[in-house]
This record gives C-alpha cells, sequence and structure tokens, in this order.
C-alpha cells in the first residue's frame, strides 16, 4: 500500500519490498533455469551472431530476457529486423 | 483408514518447520484424526521438545528401522489429547544415513493402515535427511518467512519435490508481520505466491504466543480457546489439510484510530445487515468456539490477502475439487478478484443490503456457515480452485 501512495505521487524510492520482490524475482529465473547471468549473456551474443548471418538487426532495440511465468523459464527475445529498404550500403545478394 | 503422509519442510532452516509440524499434527488430532508424526531430523531433535513429550522417549526412528524396537514401542501417545496423537522421535546420537528413504517409506506403509494422518518433520537442507523425509509423502507443506533466502529456499524445495513428482507444493507463509508488510517493508503473502507460482495452505501471523507455548511444551494448536492468532492459523492449515475450504485470515493488524474506525463502520455494517438480509435462511451454527476463534483473529486483521468464500464450513456436495486432497487456496488470477469481492466489504463494504446471506464477513457471527457457500461469495471461490 505504501508502495502504491508513493507511485500515486511521484517516483518516491521504491520500499524495501518492492526491492526483495524484484531481487527475488531475477535470482529465482537464474536458479531455476541453471543459467548464471554470464551465461545469459553468452547465449544472446550467440544467438545475435546466428541472427546476423541472416538478417541485419537493430542493435540498439535487441531486447534478449530470461523471465519466468508461473515457475516456467522463458527466453523471450525481440531483434527488430532492419528493413531491405533501410538498409545504406548493405550488399545484397 | 489409509493415512495421509504430509511432510513439511523448507529448505532454510529456523523457519517454523517443527512448530509448524506439532501444530498441524495437535489440530489434525483434534479434529478427531488418528495421527503420528515422525521427526525426521536424526541427530537433530527437536520435535519432541516442541510437542513436550522428550521426557517420555524410550525408543526412536531408527530403532524401529534397524529392528530393535516395533513400531508401537516408538509410538509416544501425548496423553494431553483424548484423540489419539503419537510420536515417533528421532534418534540423537546417530546422523541422517542411518535411515534412508525406503526406510522412510515402509514405516510409512506399516502406519497407513492404521492411522489417518502421518505428519513428517523434515530436516532442513535438501540432502538425505529431506530426501528421507518426501519419500513417503503423500503432500508435501513448504515453510517460508516472508524474507529473500527463505523464499528463494522455498522455491529450490518446489523444484526438487516436482521434479520427485511429489508435487504441487502447498505453502505456509510463517510470521508474517502485517505491521511490516502495511509499510512495505516485508513480502507481502501476495508477492511471495507471485513469485513462487505456487498453492497457499496458511498464512501464519508473527505471534510471541508461539514462542510461549514451545517453553512449556505445549503447541499453541493444542487450547483450542486460546486467543493465540497462531494457533487459529495453524488449526486452519489442518481444517485445510482435512479438505475444508477455510478463508485465509486477512494478516494486517490494526491499530489505534484505524482500528476504532474499523469497528466503528463494521457495527453500523452489521447493523444494516441484519436489517437488510431480514430473516436469516436457516443457518447451522458453527461451534461456539470456532467464532470467538474467526473473531479474535478478524479483530486483529484487516484483509491484505485473499479470501475464498465466508465461512470455512465444510461443503463436501459442493466442493468441486473434491478427490483433490488439499484444499487449494485461490489461484493467483482469482486472488485478486476474491479479494477486492469478498474479504475487503468486512471493512470498506460500501454495497450495503444484498438480499442473499450477508456479506462474509468475520464478524457476522452465526451467518457464517454452510447456507453462505450457495451465494456469489461461493462461485467464485469454485472459479479460484478450478
Amino acid at each position: 500500500m505504501a508502495s502504491l501512495i508513493d507511485r500515486l505521487f511521484g517516483g518516491r524510492e521504491p520500499s524495501s519490498s518492492d526491492v526483495a520482490k524484484e531481487r527475488l524475482r531475477l535470482v529465482l529465473v537464474h536458479d531455476r533455469s541453471n543459467l548464471t547471468p554470464e551465461l545469459v549473456e553468452a547465449m544472446k551474443d550467440e544467438i545475435l551472431e546466428v541472427i546476423a548471418r541472416y538478417v541485419e538487426y537493430d542493435r540498439e532495440a535487441v531486447n534478449i530476457n530470461l523471465t519466468s511465468v508461473d515457475r516456467d523459464s522463458i527466453l523471450t527475445a525481440e531483434i527488430p529486423i532492419i528493413p531491405d529498404s533501410r538498409r545504406r550500403g548493405v550488399p545484397t545478394n | 483408514m489409509a493415512a495421509r503422509v504430509i511432510t513439511v519442510t523448507s529448505g532454510k532452516g529456523g523457519v517454523g518447520k517443527t512448530t509448524a509440524t506439532a501444530n498441524i499434527a495437535v489440530a489434525l488430532a483434534s479434529l478427531g484424526n488418528k495421527v503420528v508424526c515422525i521427526d525426521a531430523d536424526i541427530g537433530l531433535r527437536n520435535l519432541d521438545v516442541v510437542m513436550g513429550l522428550e521426557n517420555r522417549i524410550v525408543y526412536d526412528l531408527v530403532d524401529i528401522v534397524e529392528g530393535r524396537a516395533k513400531l508401537r514401542q516408538a509410538m509416544i501417545r501425548d496423553k494431553r489429547l483424548k484423540e489419539e496423537l503419537y510420536l515417533i522421535p528421532a534418534a540423537q546420537t546417530r546422523d541422517k544415513t542411518a535411515v534412508s528413504p525406503s526406510d522412510m517409506v515402509r514405516v510409512c506403509d506399516e502406519l497407513r493402515p492404521v492411522v489417518d494422518y502421518v505428519v513428517i518433520d523434515s530436516p532442513a537442507g535438501i540432502e538425505r535427511g529431506f530426501r528421507n523425509a518426501i519419500a513417503p509423502a503423500d503432500v508435501v507443506v513448504i515453510v517460508t518467512n516472508p524474507e529473500v533466502s527463505s523464499v528463494r529456499d522455498a522455491d529450490r524445495i518446489i523444484g526438487l519435490i516436482e521434479a520427485e513428482g511429489k508435487g504441487p507444493g502447498h505453502l505456509v507463509i510463517n510470521r508474517v508481520k502485517s505491521e511490516m508488510v502495511k509499510k512495505g517493508d516485508m513480502l507481502s503473502p501476495e508477492d511471495i505466491i507471485d513469485i513462487l507460482a505456487v498453492k497457499l495452505i496458511g498464512l501464519v501471523p508473527e505471534d510471541e504466543t508461539i514462542l510461549v507455548s514451545t517453553n512449556r511444551g505445549l503447541p499453541a494448536a493444542l487450547n483450542t480457546d486460546d486467543q493465540s492468532r497462531a494457533g487459529v492459523a495453524f488449526r486452519n492449515i489442518a481444517r485445510r489439510i482435512t479438505g475444508e475450504n477455510v478463508p485465509f485470515m486477512p494478516m494486517e493488524e490494526e491499530t489505534g484510530w484505524l482500528k476504532r474506525l474499523v469497528a466503528k463502520v463494521r457495527g453500523a455494517e452489521n447493523a444494516a445487515d441484519k436489517i437488510a438480509a431480514g430473516p436469516k435462511p436457516s443457518v447451522v451454527e458453527p461451534p461456539k468456539k470456532e467464532i470467538e476463534e474467526e473473531r479474535a483473529a478478524a479483530r486483529l486483521i484487516k484483509p491484505v490477502m485473499v479470501s475464498d468464500n465466508a465461512d470455512g464450513k465444510p461443503k463436501a456436495e459442493e466442493k468441486p475439487s473434491n478427490n483433490e486432497p488439499v484444499a487449494s487456496a485461490p489461484t493467483r488470477s482469482a486472488e485478486s478478484k476474491a479479494d477486492s469481492d469478498d474479504e475487503k466489504p468486512a471493512v470498506v463494504k460500501a454495497e450495503p443490503a444484498k438480499i442473499e446471506p450477508p456479506a462474509p464477513k468475520e464478524d457476522e457471527k452465526p451467518a457464517e456457515s454452510k447456507e453462505v457457500n450457495k451465494t456469489p461469495a461461493a462461485s467464485t471461490e469454485k472459479k479460484a480452485i478450478l
């Protein structure tokens, strides 16, 4: 409740329970999938490497995340592909 | 008889497993069941002192397993209850390897035909002792506290018991301090359920009477007349284990001006309800004691959580999940709905005169019983369970 009021009356710092919840979420995602943050980073790099072989994507807008839904870990990847028309100086085959 | 074996575990130590085991066992017994508790914490036995039976130990679990004693000989009867409650203590001078998971299954199989419930107190950790404790389990109860380390460990345990085919686990959140939750300084029950995505079977408030009763070796749930909120919460857990639909008591303590205000509002509401509801449908009055307990609890707390229906009496004919062993807590999605629809009205209720039985309310006395379930509240709850 306190946190709700904080939110309503403009960005005061989150309550300690909010912080606890977020920290737990994060740590449990890694616990459940048995993937350390380093491994997730390595996996992201490799995924992007593969993607780059086929299309050009917007590096700034890439969003790859490990999340939990109920008790299942889900890897979501949002990788905006730059359309052909917008490409500049990219050789096409 | 075919007993159900309930294992109480947690991963992390010190969250109240042994206290929960003792109280659930006592509460199950006082509901008229024949109960045996087993302390599976070989080498660090404690269930005996918490239950106040430490002076009567002759044989222990390892003696049974190694054939030095018959099962019966190691079962210590708690004579304070007229119902049958027994303890099989752990050995103090041995370690966890003295017992194997198959030993535990064998001991429990021997007990199954002759008792109603076997309640096993698991040691902390996820090693041998934990494996021993969950091997015979039909239902696993996971105890956690509202803080990060025990919630994290609970998550690990939930994963392990699912992997063992013993899931889904049933969660007890112990030592909830409503004042701190209110201030945003303690994970709320909703937060924890949200994170762990598991069924809730009990919410136990932080309660000093637990320490007092442990000092005396009298589990808080033993005395059904007392005002121990934790004792009430443990008795509610036991009732849920037996398949009853017991609403979750809201956890927040009302203090000072707020309490007085709420009391006033409630008083006015009750009066209005009585008039609005007209003659009450013929309701079966729950035992007076029960009402007093619920009221005592309700006076001290106000909704943060979840509630299903108004009353908490069993209704076999309506229960959708009849063959489901343990009454499910509302699922997450239904929860918020139930929260706003049912429980809150006790405090904030604005819509007055609904015709049917008075809206679920802790303060509303005899109305809390079978009939109430046929109201919309009951249907909400059904959805929740489905």
